[in-house]
């Protein structure tokens, strides 16, 4: 017995030893990057191209045949002053090596790489662990599922580690899921230090995301430093990094391109020198950047030149920020708190209540979904509820395909509405932004079960303030519950920022006096506690008639008391008036934006200058201006009103033709554009179909038929429909033949319909021969037709060479040809 | 077969352009892009998808893949990737449901048509752009520079080769095919062909004098790459 316990004693003293160690190790790496600012390495694809890889080879696979040219990379960094070098594994994951039959080298590869760092830098330089993306993006978007991808990238980290890297350094991700998956095998299958760093075009990865996104999920994921690496130079990452600096106190490390040479004007052009790129350390320096590298195309003389720069530098003091609670998508961070304004969660989305949902997730009809969320969204909801709780169907599979669905489609953050852990789990792998789970309880079995998958996967938890007796009366027993669940999250690693508190509301039919303990929870949780607050809001109305009154004038209480945000029906507009004026006296929107914009005084200038001023003169010019600025709405009403004073006719003539007119010409002056051109046209089609109804039938003039069409091969109608509308607004008889059409159909119908022009409309080089055989077809037939062209390809030459009687550069132009040829074949009758 | 499957990221300042709308947009043309902007979100599913091949040879006026039975043909096409070691496949569209969509407002809603249709366009170069950049970064990561993108009827590169790119890329995985003339079915779709090059090249075109190039987008002509070499008289 004696013996055994030694055993264990000595055993549990090792593992001890064992995780102190691995703790000092870590810490080695993570106690410089927070004391001191590192230097990285700079390229590798190019300097191996200069130690002579071959065209098309594998830069890894090449190296284990080639160690000591790798090495001389090595050195030549460490020499110019790197004190983190890079492995050669930027390709060395499964899915890239696949593309030279390679997957089995992954292993070997990695471990090679790292001891080739090794053996140059000793003890002089830490040893990054290189992992690049896949090529793939997890599914949606790309053919892997999110968890493939975390299987892929665990060989390579674990093999990094094995090799002894110092860190892993997860670099050049251009998608936020991606790097997720691999930041989630870093984390949970090595025991060291991570930092992650995406590229950015724009100010936005490949696939939407801005750096203040970017680090709250990296954050939340459990990176150590974050960052953006290649992308473009220098300058171009300083906007990019101070964006992290104000959304994150992490470390940031940062690698610009030096830019790879291009020719200009047949000179090669050197985008970043040396010294060009070194300037750029001081600003870096001053933004908290701990670590700083350069990418593609730069070289050992880059990082000579930084590190004389960087010991220039006094280290300057970085002020931690204190920031609210944030809930991230992919493309969007929404945050809560204290000076934040409340948000609105959409409940809509749940089977529960909802037989048109609950039939949506029985028959996999997402669009249905999809249109429930778009719906909430456009009527205000700033995040959408998720449950997918339907008896007898697979709640993981159900929840991962809707997670997968709505954040495709939606950029609001989604709150998980799921609280079976191994359901919420599947959920939560294909998120990939920080999602609130809703949710925990006071109860120790959801506490054990939810807690680590918060933290696991990133996310925040929604804890309920109930337990296994129930929900509590009294608002300090629903504090004390709150308060359990808090330390709870904190022991599970969390922070209290990820943290929000649902006080609980229960139906006012029962007992009215609980809705205002629910209240009084609120006022204590946030004050004693200081993490926020939300409610599920509807149930307080259950069994009540006027919902919509209950539901507002408790929600006014509510965020009166502090409350940070609702889970509500974004359908009652009283929720987003109530939230907007709440905001506004809570002192949440101090110059009161966000209430002026609620109320539409405050709105984008289309939507304020497009709303009719019913109040304007009855007049022509007024008639004029509505035309002009393709106002249809108060068209009707304003000739209703112009008719008791003007004959129709009159109307047409001094009102509505100089406005179609003036149009024209103010388009042909490039004063307005085509899209104005068409507007004002659909408005006057309104006035002339209104107009016909008091015009005798005889005294309409017959302006003339047009056959108009695309010609034969070609698919393009969208310019032919153009010219189409506007001779129709001219008052012409236009009958289109759509697009595709043969030359005999365009011969027969004008002969049909006796018409006296063909319009032919053609926008590829290959399909505008087609003009030349109709031209030539009517000419053989002798037809009294006129024949006018026009589309992107063609050209006024190509229209006389082919025999064309006239060509429209665009469609006011083919008005006026139009109007020209049958005036002139009308002069022909005449004499 | 590597698939390109992105959300789409598209601004309103992109898409003036396409519209041919050069200054500040009136209120109703604003609210139609608004529109606009939030249908093509809805009706897009931009795919895109490329395959990366081996120079054979160079032959007069004509570039010979490996194991690819497309032939990049033409003066133009051969000066343009005279200095490339491989060559990248790309191909993107929109999808059906734009045309289908375009077709059903084509008659009734003219101008809310000629917007979508420019903010399809916008849509399809900027998602293309986006692979680019995507496609670049890896070149540049392997050593190389990558050209600009050279497309079938670019220059003296005839169309009809579109048939044979999208059979070597396999455009019917992602529904793309031609018509008999060769014009890209669903319409708002690209095709285009990357260098990998040894040495810095202008990320530009080379003169294309003997230009027969069928625009795509004539509403952008003159801000199209090819502007300054295009023998159009659009331009």
């Amino acid at each position: 017995m004696t013996r055994q316990r030694t055993y264990i004693d000595l055993l549990t003293h090792f593992q001890l030893k064992l995780v102190e160690l691995e703790v000092l190790l870590v810490s080695k790496f993570l106690t410089a990057i927070k004391e001191t600012i590192l230097l990285g390495d700079g390229a590798m694809g190019t300097m191996l191209v200069k130690e002579g890889l071959p065209a098309g080879y594998n830069p890894e696979l090449w190296m284990l045949s080639n160690p000591e040219k790798v090495k001389n990379i090595h050195k030549a960094y460490l020499n110019a002053g790197s004190q983190i070098i890079q492995t050669n594994t930027f390709g060395a994951n499964r899915l890239k090596l696949k593309e030279y039959n390679a997957t089995t080298k992954v292993k070997e590869l990695n471990i090679t790489a790292t001891r080739l760092v090794k053996e140059v830098v000793g003890n002089n330089a830490f040893i990054a662990g290189i992992v690049g993306p896949t090529g793939h993006f997890p599914a949606p978007l790309g053919e892997y599922t999110w968890l493939q991808l975390v299987d892929i990238f665990r060989e390579q980290v674990e093999a990094l580690q094995e090799g002894g890297a110092d860190f892993i350094f997860l670099e050049t991700f251009s998608d936020l899921g991606e790097a997720r998956a691999a930041l989630f095998a870093a984390k949970n299958y090595t025991s060291l230090p991570v930092a992650c760093s995406l590229t950015y075009t724009d100010g936005h990865t490949l696939t939407g995301t801005a750096p203040k996104t970017a680090s709250v999920v990296l954050e939340a994921m459990g990176a150590d430093i974050i960052g953006a690496n290649c992308s473009t130079g220098a300058k171009e990452l300083l906007p990019i990094m101070e964006a992290y600096r104000n959304t994150t106190n992490l470390p940031l490390l940062v690698e610009p391109n030096a830019g790879m040479p291009e020719l200009v004007n047949g000179k090669t052009v050197y985008h970043e020198t040396p010294q060009a790129m070194s300037n750029y350390i001081n600003s870096f320096v001053h933004l908290g950047v701990k670590l700083i590298g350069a990418c593609c195309g730069s070289t050992p003389d880059h990082i000579r030149a930084m590190a004389e720069k960087l010991q220039e530098e006094e280290f300057p003091f970085i002020k931690k920020i204190v920031f609210p609670t944030r809930l991230a998508s992919r493309t969007k961070t929404v945050s809560l708190g204290i000076g934040e304004l409340p948000q609105l969660i959409g409940e809509r989305i749940n089977p529960t209540a909802r037989k048109i949902i609950s039939r949506a997730f029985h028959e996999n009809n997402w669009d249905t979904i999809l249109q429930e969320g778009y719906a909430q969204v456009e009527k205000g909801a700033h995040l959408l509820d998720l449950n997918v709780g339907v008896p007898g169907l697979d709640e993981g599979k159900l929840l991962a395909q809707g997670v997968r669905q709505l954040q495709m489609s939606l950029d609001v953050p989604l709150v998980l509405d799921c609280t079976n852990p191994e359901a919420l789990e599947k959920g939560l792998q294909e998120y990939q932004g920080k999602a609130l789970i809703n949710s925990v309880n006071g109860e120790s079995k959801s506490l054990e079960n939810i807690l680590p998958l918060a933290k696991k996967y990133g996310a925040a938890v929604l804890g309920l303030t109930l337990d296994d007796q129930g929900i509590p009366e009294k608002a300090e027993d629903r504090l004390k519950i709150a308060e359990r669940i808090v330390n709870r999250a904190l022991e599970a690693g969390l922070s209290k920022k990820d943290v929000i508190i649902d006080c609980l509301v229960m139906a006012a039919a029962t007992n009215p006096i609980l809705s205002l303990e629910t209240i009084r929870a609120i006022e204590l949780v946030k004050k004693q506690l200081g993490v926020c607050c939300v409610l599920g809001l509807s149930n307080v109305s259950h069994g009540l008639p006027q919902r919509s009154w209950l539901n507002n004038t408790f929600l006014s209480l509510a965020l009166g008391a502090g409350l940070d945000a609702a889970i509500a029906n974004p359908n009652d507009s009283r929720i987003s008036e109530t939230m907007a004026s709440c905001a506004f006296l809570t002192g949440r929107d101090p110059s009161a934006q966000n209430y002026l914009q609620a109320t539409g005084k405050i709105l984008v200038t289309s939507t304020n200058t497009n709303r009719p001023d019913h109040n304007k003169p009855v007049s022509f010019q007024t008639l004029h201006e509505y035309i002009l600025q393709g106002q249809k709405e108060p068209l009707v009403p304003l000739l209703e009103k112009l008719l008791k004073k003007e004959e129709p006719l009159a109307i047409i003539n001094q009102g509505i033709i100089p406005s179609l007119e003036k149009v024209g010409d103010l388009f042909a002056q490039g004063n307005v554009f085509l899209p104005q051109l068409m507007l004002s046209g659909e408005a006057v089609k309104i006035a002339f179909a209104y107009l016909k109804k008091f015009i005798p039938a005889s005294t309409t003039e017959e302006k003339g038929t047009i056959v108009v069409g695309t010609v034969k091969g070609d698919v393009h109608d969208i310019g032919k429909n153009i010219v189409k509308a506007l001779l129709e607004n001219h008052g012409y008889n236009v009958v289109d033949l759509g697009k595709n059409v043969p030359a005999a159909t365009f011969v027969e119908t004008a002969k049909k319909e006796h018409a006296q022009i063909i319009g032919l409309s053609a926008l590829m080089t290959t399909t505008m021969v087609e003009m030349d055989t109709i031209i030539k077809q009517v000419r053989k037939e002798n037809l009294p037709l006129k024949i006018i062209v026009g589309g992107a390809v063609v050209t006024e030459d190509y229209a006389k060479q082919i025999g064309a009687d006239g060509y429209g550069k665009d469609a006011v132009a083919a008005v006026k040809i139009v109007q020209k040829l049958l005036n002139s074949s009308k002069l022909l009758r005449n004499d | 077969m590597p698939f390109f499957k992105i959300p789409l990221h598209i601004k309103k300042q992109d898409v003036l352009p396409f519209l041919g709308i050069t200054t500040a947009p009136s209120p109703q043309e604003e609210n139609l892009i608004d529109i606009c902007l939030h249908e093509i979100k809805q009706k897009a599913h931009p795919v895109g998808i490329w395959k990366t091949y081996e120079i054979k040879k160079f032959e007069p006026n004509k570039i010979i893949l490996e194991n690819c039975s497309l032939i990049l043909e033409g003066d133009n096409a051969s000066e343009h990737f005279k200095t490339c070691e491989k060559i990248t496949l790309l191909a993107s569209t929109l999808g059906n449901e734009i045309d289908i969509f375009l077709q059903s407002l084509g008659q009734e809603n003219p101008a809310h048509a000629l917007v979508f249709d420019g903010i399809a366009s916008a849509a399809i170069e900027t998602f293309t752009e986006q692979m680019d950049t995507y496609l670049s970064s890896d070149i540049r990561h392997k050593g190389y520079f990558p050209t600009a993108r050279f497309s079938p009827g670019y220059g003296d590169w005839p169309l009809k080769w579109q048939k044979e790119f999208l059979e070597n890329i396999g455009g019917a995985e992602i529904n793309l095919t031609t018509t008999p003339h060769f014009l890209l079915q669903p319409i708002k779709s690209v095709t285009a062909a990357l260098g990998w090059s040894k040495i810095p090249v202008e990320r530009s075109y080379t003169s294309t004098n003997q230009a027969t190039k069928p625009c795509r987008n004539s509403k952008a002509c003159k801000y199209c790459k090819l502007a300054p070499f295009c023998s159009s008289k659009k331009h």
